[in-house]
């Protein structure tokens, strides 16, 4: 591209010079005149519908669309007169007119773009009659609510749906006023390919999408008392850049940062946008000693004793290797820190391990030639095919799925898949629905085709079995992509034997390398901060299922219910949890009431290993709540624990 | 098939040539059936099979049987021409498979033209001239270029109508098709092209009227390495069908065109975006597609040149919006067709962000002749900044609906009455809709307007694509736009606020008005809001979606207020807001649905009772009316109109009269009503009906007005008129005649002794003729003619008369004078017939009596001996342009000048009252206007600039009717009562209830057929010895069937 030349132009009589292209609304935003928006949103591609930008140029009678209206050298912009306000009054009318906007009943009522421009305006009533129209209101999805009778049709839902969400859910439907916003070809959204991304939530400007969480606005209170906090959401370590809204000590909603530069613009998913708002299970809220067969609260001091008590009896009747600590790579590195420098350092543990080490293993044996950089997950908008292996990211890491979604609709990247069926499948040039240990195989039967000289073991039934599902196919598209990613997931990191991920890690290699020396790979990791424990070296040693011994152990969980593993047969557990561990029930004598993610600052690693991004608190813990690290250094301190 | 190469085409149009020439021995007859969709839901395929039933069956293999497209003139389909060696070709019309069969007996076969059937003997082609003196025969038949309809059109895109076959590629060709596209390929750069284009000044025909070179220009300056060329034939404008008829009959032209376009611009693939209603046109376009790549004039390396092009057809889904450029393209697309902003304009970023160029149907089939022929032959018609010709589809309320294509700059008039024949049904002409719904309505004023882009925005309409709807008298402007308005809003899609919202608010006012719930504000209202939607929607169709409103609004703001104020709809169209046409349609608002229904349940006391409700004078309009309940009458739209004057009539004749009961005084006030007119009699008696004291001042001997001293008696027998006002008298009312309000009292004194004044004093002067010998004696004004007759004096009448004018005052003192032995009577009018103010019936009957007609007729001097007038000069007139009521203007010809011998001259040109006692200033506020009337207040029927003074009946309107007068006397009397109320801070004035009448409700018998009845008259010859009353009234029977014809168009719901 050439470089663009700068145009100079006049906008209320005050001379500015942008670069060519730039919209009469950026460069009049850009010495600060103000100018009404409802459809434009700068995340989006400009629209031009709601017309509210409109603005004289060179005073002409026509008004032009401030938005959709590029500079030119010499304009002449005039953005408020009279005649102006007047027309954007009347427009505003008509869309209020047009559908039943009754902001007193409205859940959306003041977080609302439509009313504050209603305010602004000063439009205190409708000189324009009422449109007599009634819509359905869709309450099938279980996060939101499309009320037809709020839309204003401003179409940036059904572009967010496509253009960042890589989805083409939303559409319009029908024409002229009986225009509604279609949910595939018809239907609810609650049983359409909907992923629940909030996308759209996030970007309607009135209460025509609103959340089911936290709707009601007595929860709200006044925009005036809401506190906006600026963060990352660590779920499953993209940490996409996230505003959280409090009032009082309630979160309100989580907004993804769509403006800012990161590749992902903040787009949020629906583990970023919704979990959060959501009860995951039964909140601890005091420690709990077990009590003749029962639970009961106990004190902070009676609790920590207890541990304390337990963990020794433990060491002394069994020896050193008696005590196992396990950590959830959920939490952030300061708590990780502080699980492995304290059990290590401070307590007598013998093994300390992420609860998901053994994928890290599985992992750094795979990579026997030493440890690589793993590929940004922008590098996907560049790809021309992208091959899944053993990974759902639509379910593990939908923000990737997003971005698969997007290099495809607007790079036409291919999607191969290998590995059960999920969200993808019906995009995908090639499909072969292999279970994890048949894709180890898979992988290194197409390696061995690809390259002969690799040391991967082919097995023939292998390609006879998938031939019919194109895998012929498979080896021709990876055979000519220019471009490849390859995403692969914890069903293919948890396998027993590495040599799958071994021959997935060459056949990546086959194409060279990405630039920075990364490969061109993407692990979906099973954690939001699985890349900060690993780096940490928590699950540097051994796994804990092939020693024995273990008697008594200390387990700190982020958020999980199901642990993935099986724990051996302990005398004494204690757990530090923000809910009760339901699943582990008699095996756990103390448990410890430890703060959400929400509710105490932490940092966390970006599942590429890249960077670290801190996670701000949000909300108050409940009182009898810490974090662990603070729990844990008071337990370091117990008489009697070490 | 082989691919052809340049010199092939030559071959191929000699071959052709030689084969259209019918040959002895060979081809010797030919019947070609005009067979476009508008031919054959006419039946044209019936006749074609019929004629191919005929040739089988007659042997013979040397009559050709064939088809082309549409004609032009759709009434008239099927259309069938006849060709046989050595004669001209005759065109038959309106040809049934009977028909069919019988010309092809008698005239392929026999040689015996069918001249009751024959429409037009030879082609409208020029080339195609029949060399030689048509045959005795056939000179019956008019020539195509004599019949209006094709004589004045020019044809250029329309070249092969009526002359090819479209299925057939080889006939395009020797019609000189593709000749084009070789110039542009083999001896013009694309710069030359694109400079030819420029110098012929088209601009797009699809309504944006864009240069067209320029367009292309554009295009070729931008740099890609794809470019497209489309052509929009998603035709969907309502009343819209030129290009339907290119893409069914000449689908070669089109594709001609854009290989010409290509070549400017260096496009290689081009689509045609073609509405998939148009079946038969797309089926054209798939087939000629074909057929040009089968043969190389498609694809690649066309006929050799190196250079490649494909076309596609796209069809459109029937989206209006896809008719906008970015829709379209967006459409192309396989996306939802909604339009985006431009820029970028689809010459630099268009389809798939390539350079786009999109021009319409008739741009490119007009692009092939520009090529060949020279954009300097192009441009030598039409006007300086819109040349060449454009094609009409002419449709509505007009004779000849069809297509034309005229040259740029013709008038509208010409289009509408020459072309197009006229209005049928007699009915007047009222707009004209330009440019379907985003066009305006262009009235009869402007019927002189020349046809081409500027003065038609100028008019608030646009030339558009090319629609043309042509709507009479009865249609109702504010429906019209609400018709338009929910075209648009059915069509908008949905993307623009204004347009999507803006455009269904104006349409909820407009559908509001038609139902009689306007309100004050709503024109404000919907001036505002077009303002906005016009300047601040996104695309095309919503920029012009008010356009049908403004334009309404500019030339029909009276029909709005009629609707928002007085719930009225003068067209009579907008059914809300009454119970049936022909009661809306009378000033009066008599119950004509009533009065019929009780004609036919035989009780006719009650029917006179319902007259009597909203009429005083119902056996003098049951003769003398001008019956505008007839003109609206919905059985005129099957046959005839119900007569429902004469049913009137009947029942005044019929039964007695019933008494009303005298009112009693219950009130204080005094009014003083001057002039014992209909007007005056009429508020008089509700006045006293409400309980006032009235007096009326008359000047001349007798009550009555114009009915005693202007109608004659053989219209209105005295006895009659005496009735109707004594009944009045019985009321209470005081009237004083010979009492001359000025001369017999002061206009001061009944100023001072009355509460309340109604002045309607009628118009009883004659306009003069302001021409020299007017005062030579002989010479006088119909009025006073015939007040001098009605008074009984002795008139003087001369043996030869002469009445100048067309009015009913002419008829009626030109059928007085025969009565009173003048042996010749003759009225010049300076008009046609049709333009006659005069009542047919009475135009009709003065005939009968012998009364002599002269039209186009202007007396300019009357010549007299000893005094008395002897000769009038008169000059004789033509029709040229139009004048503002629509009618064509009358203009001296040159030399044209005859004379009448005459002993007397009777000027009926006009009336104006005589009202010495009104300021005649024209600036105070009790004045006379402009035109000689009393002045009347603003928003008001009867009140004028002073308190308590109102005026009404000719005096003030001038609406010359008696009707009139008694709908004015009526409202006269509403807002004098109103005032005094007002005055004495009364609550409004309640009506006692009427006397319950049962109308029939029920429609228990089937409406009868027959036709309308005529009024039994008087023999001529006795209606010549005196004033005996013509009509003679309806017998029982008559008068039954008569009113059993009517359709109870007011009956809503059928009660079982």
């Amino acid at each position: 591209m050439e470089p663009k030349p700068d145009i100079t132009l006049t906008i209320d009589g005050n001379e500015v010079t942008v670069p060519n292209g730039t919209t009469v609304l950026e460069a009049a935003r850009g010495i600060g005149r103000p100018i009404p928006t409802l459809c434009h949103h700068e995340a989006l591609t400009p629209w031009g519908g709601c017309r509210l930008c409109v603005v004289e140029i060179d005073g002409a009678p026509k008004l032009a669309a401030s938005c959709v209206t590029p500079v030119r050298q010499g304009m002449d912009v005039v953005t408020t007169n009279e005649r102006i306000i007047e027309t954007r009054r009347t427009i505003l009318e008509f869309l209020f007119s047009e559908r039943p906007h009754y902001c007193m009943i409205c859940a959306q009522s003041g977080d609302c773009e439509l009313q504050q421009l209603a305010y602004q305006h000063q439009m205190d009533h409708l000189t324009v009659p009422p449109l007599d129209q009634d819509f359905k209101v869709d309450i099938s999805h279980e996060d939101l609510v499309v009320d037809h009778n709020r839309c204003v049709l401003c179409g940036r839902c059904v572009r967010a749906c496509r253009e960042l969400a890589g989805q083409n859910v939303l559409s319009f439907q029908n024409r002229g006023g009986r225009t509604t916003i279609g949910v595939d070809l018809a239907g609810g959204l609650g049983d359409s390919t909907c992923v629940s991304c909030g996308l759209c939530l996030q970007v309607c400007p009135t209460g025509a999408i609103f959340s089911r969480h936290r709707t009601h606005y007595a929860v709200k209170g006044k925009p005036k008392d809401w506190l906006k906090i600026e963060s990352h959401c660590p779920e499953c370590g993209l940490l996409c850049p996230v505003e959280y809204t409090v009032a009082g000590n309630n979160l309100i909603k989580i907004d993804g940062r769509l403006t800012g530069e990161d590749p992902v613009r903040g787009q949020l998913c629906r583990k970023g946008r919704f979990d959060p708002m959501k009860t995951l299970g039964r909140r601890l809220l005091a420690p709990h000693v077990r009590d003749d067969g029962g639970w009961r609260q106990a004190g902070w001091d009676e609790a920590l004793q207890t541990v304390a008590a337990g963990l020794a009896s433990a060491r002394k009747n069994h020896g050193d290797s008696a005590l196992l600590g396990l950590i959830s790579s959920g939490c952030s590195l300061e708590e990780l820190k502080a699980f492995k420098n304290i059990l290590t350092d401070k307590l007598p543990f013998h093994l300390v391990d992420a609860i998901d080490g053994r994928h890290y293993r599985n992992i750094i044996a795979a990579m026997d030639d030493g440890p690589h950089k793993e590929a940004p997950w922008s590098a996907l908008a560049e790809a021309d095919l992208i091959l899944q292996v053993g990974a759902d990211p639509a379910r593990t890491h939908p923000v990737v799925f997003a971005l698969i979604r997007r290099a495809m609709l607007e790079n036409d990247a291919r999607l191969a898949i290998i590995g059960p069926e999920n969200a993808l499948g019906q995009w995908t040039s090639v499909h072969l629905p292999a279970s994890p240990p048949e894709s180890a195989m898979l992988i290194s039967t197409i390696l061995n085709e690809i390259d002969p000289r690799s040391r991967s073991k082919p097995a023939d039934t292998v390609r006879e079995r998938w031939q019919p599902h194109g895998y012929g196919y498979l080896v021709k598209l990876i055979k000519e992509a220019r471009n490849p990613i390859v995403i692969t997931g914890p069903d293919m990191t948890g396998l027993d034997d590495s040599s799958g991920l071994r021959d997935l890690i060459s056949l990546t290699r086959i194409k060279g390398l990405l630039p920075d020396q990364c490969l061109r790979l993407i692990l979906l990791k099973p954690r939001g901060n699985s890349a900060g424990a690993w780096a940490l070296g928590l699950a540097a040693g051994q796994g804990f299922s092939e020693t024995n011994g273990f008697r008594a152990g200390l387990l700190c969980l982020a958020d999980e219910n199901d642990l993935g593993l099986e724990l051996p047969g302990l005398d004494f557990l204690a757990v530090i949890s923000p809910y009760w561990p339901e699943a582990l029930a008699d095996g756990v004598q103390v448990l410890l009431p430890k703060t959400r993610w929400l509710e105490a600052e932490g940092t966390f690693m970006t599942a590429d290993g890249s960077g670290e991004r801190v996670c701000k608190r949000v909300l108050e813990p409940p009182p009898e709540v810490k974090t662990a690290d603070l729990t844990l250094e008071v337990l370091a301190g117990l008489k009697g624990s070490a | 098939m082989t691919r052809l190469k340049l010199e092939d085409l030559y071959r191929i149009k000699g071959e052709w040539v030689r084969a259209a020439v019918l040959e002895q021995g060979e081809t010797v007859a030919r019947v070609t059936v005009h067979m476009g969709t508008c031919g054959i839901s006419s039946g044209a395929d019936k006749v074609w099979t019929a004629l191919l039933e005929e040739v089988d069956q007659s042997g013979r293999r040397d009559i050709a049987l064939t088809t082309s497209g549409c004609a032009g003139i759709c009434n008239h389909e099927p259309l069938v021409t006849v060709e046989r060696l050595g004669e001209e070709a005759i065109k038959y019309a309106n040809v049934t498979p009977e028909m069919a069969r019988q010309i092809f007996r008698g005239h392929l076969i026999d040689g015996v033209i069918q001249k009751d059937w024959a429409y037009a003997r030879g082609w409208e082609q020029e080339e195609k001239a029949f060399e030689g003196a048509p045959s005795e025969e056939s000179a019956a038949v008019s020539s195509v270029r004599e019949v209006p309809f094709f004589g004045r059109q020019e044809l250029r895109v329309l070249r092969n109508r009526g002359l090819i076959q479209a299925e057939n590629i080889e006939e395009y060709i020797a019609c000189d098709g593709y000749f084009a596209a070789a110039k542009a390929l083999f001896q013009m750069s694309s710069r030359e092209v694109v400079q030819e284009i420029k110098t012929s000044g088209l601009r797009g025909r699809g309504g944006g009227g864009f240069p067209t070179g320029l367009k292309w220009e554009f295009a070729a300056a931008s740099k890609s390495d794809e470019k497209y060329v489309l052509c929009n034939a998603d035709e969907g404008d309502p009343g819209a069908f030129m290009d339907r008829c290119v893409l069914e009959s000449d689908p070669h032209s089109v594709l001609e065109g854009m290989i010409i376009a290509a070549k400017g611009i260096g496009a290689h693939k081009g689509y045609i975006y073609c509405r998939a209603e148009y079946p038969l046109a797309v089926k054209m376009l798939n087939l000629a597609i074909r057929q040009a790549r089968e043969r190389g004039l498609l694809g690649e390396d066309i006929l050799g040149s190196g250079f490649n092009f494909d076309i596609e057809v796209y069809r459109g889904a029937g989206a209006f919006v896809c008719g906008e450029e970015t829709a379209l393209i967006t459409s192309i697309e396989g996306k939802r067709g909604m339009p985006r902003p431009r820029p970028p304009f689809p010459a630099v970023q268009g389809l798939w962000g390539k350079p786009t160029i999109l021009n319409n149907v008739e741009t490119l089939a007009s692009v092939s002749q520009i090529i060949l022929k020279g954009g300097k032959w192009y441009a030598s018609i039409g006007t300086p900044r819109s040349r060449g010709t454009k094609v009409f589809a002419v449709t509505g309320d007009i004779e000849n609906v069809g297509l034309v294509e005229v040259p740029m700059g013709i008038a509208l008039g010409d289009i509408i009455y020459d072309i197009g024949g006229g209005i049928p049904k007699g009915k007047k002409f009222k707009a004209v809709q330009l440019g379907g719904p985003s066009g305006g309505c262009v009235p009869a004023e402007h019927l002189n307007a020349s046809v081409d882009y500027e003065s038609i925005t100028k008019l608030g309409a646009i030339m558009g694509s090319g629609g043309m709807i042509v709507m009479d008298e009865d249609k109702c402007m504010v429906d019209v736009a609400r018709f338009f308005m929910e075209f648009c809003v059915d069509e908008s899609c949905g993307k623009c606020t204004p347009c999507r919202v803006g455009t269904r608010q104006m349409l909820q006012i407009l559908t509001r008005i038609c139902q009689g719930q306007g309100r004050e504000g709503d024109i404000e209202k919907l001036e505002a809001w077009a303002d906005i939607i016009r300047n601040t929607a996104l695309c095309g169709l919503g920029q012009t979606a008010p356009n049908p409103v403004m334009s309404t609004l500019r030339y029909f703001r009276h029909e709005y207020e009629a609707h928002i104020r007085e719930k009225r709809c003068p067209a009579v169209a907008c059914s809300d807001l009454f119970k049936a046409p022909c009661q809306h349609a009378c000033p009066a608002g008599m119950d004509v649905p009533a009065y019929v229904s009780l004609v036919r349940a035989g009780r006719l006391s009650d029917a006179y009772r319902i007259l009597l409700r909203s009429n005083p004078f119902p056996s003098v309009c049951g003769r003398v009316c001008d019956h505008k309940c007839e003109f609206k009458c919905r059985r005129g739209m099957l046959d005839e109109p119900v007569n429902i004057r004469y049913l009137k009539r009947f029942i005044t004749d019929q039964a007695s009269r019933p008494a009303l009961k005298p009112p009693t005084t219950s009130r204080m006030e005094k009014i003083a009503v001057v002039g014992a007119g209909p007007s005056g009699l009429t508020a008089a008696r509700q006045l006293a009906l409400r309980g006032y004291q009235v007096t009326v001042f008359e000047d001349l001997p007798e009550p009555g007005g114009m009915l005693r001293y202007g109608i004659p008696a053989y219209r209105l027998p005295r006895e009659i008129l005496k009735g109707e006002i004594e009944a009045i008298i019985s009321l209470g009312v005081e009237l004083r005649c010979d009492t001359r309000v000025g001369r017999d009292i002061a206009w001061e004194t009944i100023k001072a002794e009355y509460d309340a004044i109604y002045l309607a004093v009628g118009a009883h002067q004659s306009m003069r003729l302001d021409i020299e010998g007017e005062n030579l004696h002989g010479c006088i004004g119909a009025v006073e003619f015939l007040r001098q007759v009605n008074l009984g004096h002795q008139v003087d009448v001369g043996s030869r008369v002469v009445v100048v004018g067309g009015g009913n005052s002419a008829i009626d003192a030109a059928r007085s004078a025969r009565r009173l032995g003048a042996a010749e009577v003759t009225i010049l009018y300076r008009r046609l017939r049709e333009d006659m103010p005069a009542q047919e019936e009475e135009i009709v009957a003065a005939e009968e009596e012998g009364v002599k007609l002269v039209y186009l007729a202007v007396p300019t001097r009357l010549v007299g001996g000893n005094g008395r007038v002897e000769k009038v000069i008169c000059q004789r007139m033509s029709l040229g342009g139009f004048d503002a009521s629509g009618r064509r203007k009358p203009l001296p010809m040159a030399g044209a000048e005859f004379s009448v011998e005459a002993d007397q001259v009777i000027a009926a040109i006009g009336q104006r009252p005589e009202i010495p006692f009104v300021d005649a200033t024209e600036e105070g506020d009790f004045s006379l206007a402009r035109n000689g009337l009393i002045k009347l207040a603003e928003g008001s029927r009867t009140r004028t600039g002073e308190a308590m003074i109102f005026a009404g009946g000719d005096a003030a309107s001038g609406w010359g009717t008696v009707i009139w007068a008694i709908s004015d006397g009526r409202a006269a009397a509403g807002e004098i009562d109103s005032a005094i109320r007002a005055r004495n801070g009364e609550p409004a004035y309640i009506p006692p209830d009427e006397d319950d009448i049962d109308i029939p409700q029920v429609v228990d018998e089937e409406v009868k057929e027959g036709p309308r009845a005529v009024m039994p008259e008087l023999p001529v010859r006795d209606r010549l010895k005196g004033f005996r009353e013509v009509e003679r009234g309806f017998s029982k029977e008559v008068a039954l069937a008569e009113a059993c014809r009517c359709l109870r168009c007011d009956v809503k719901e059928v009660m079982t």
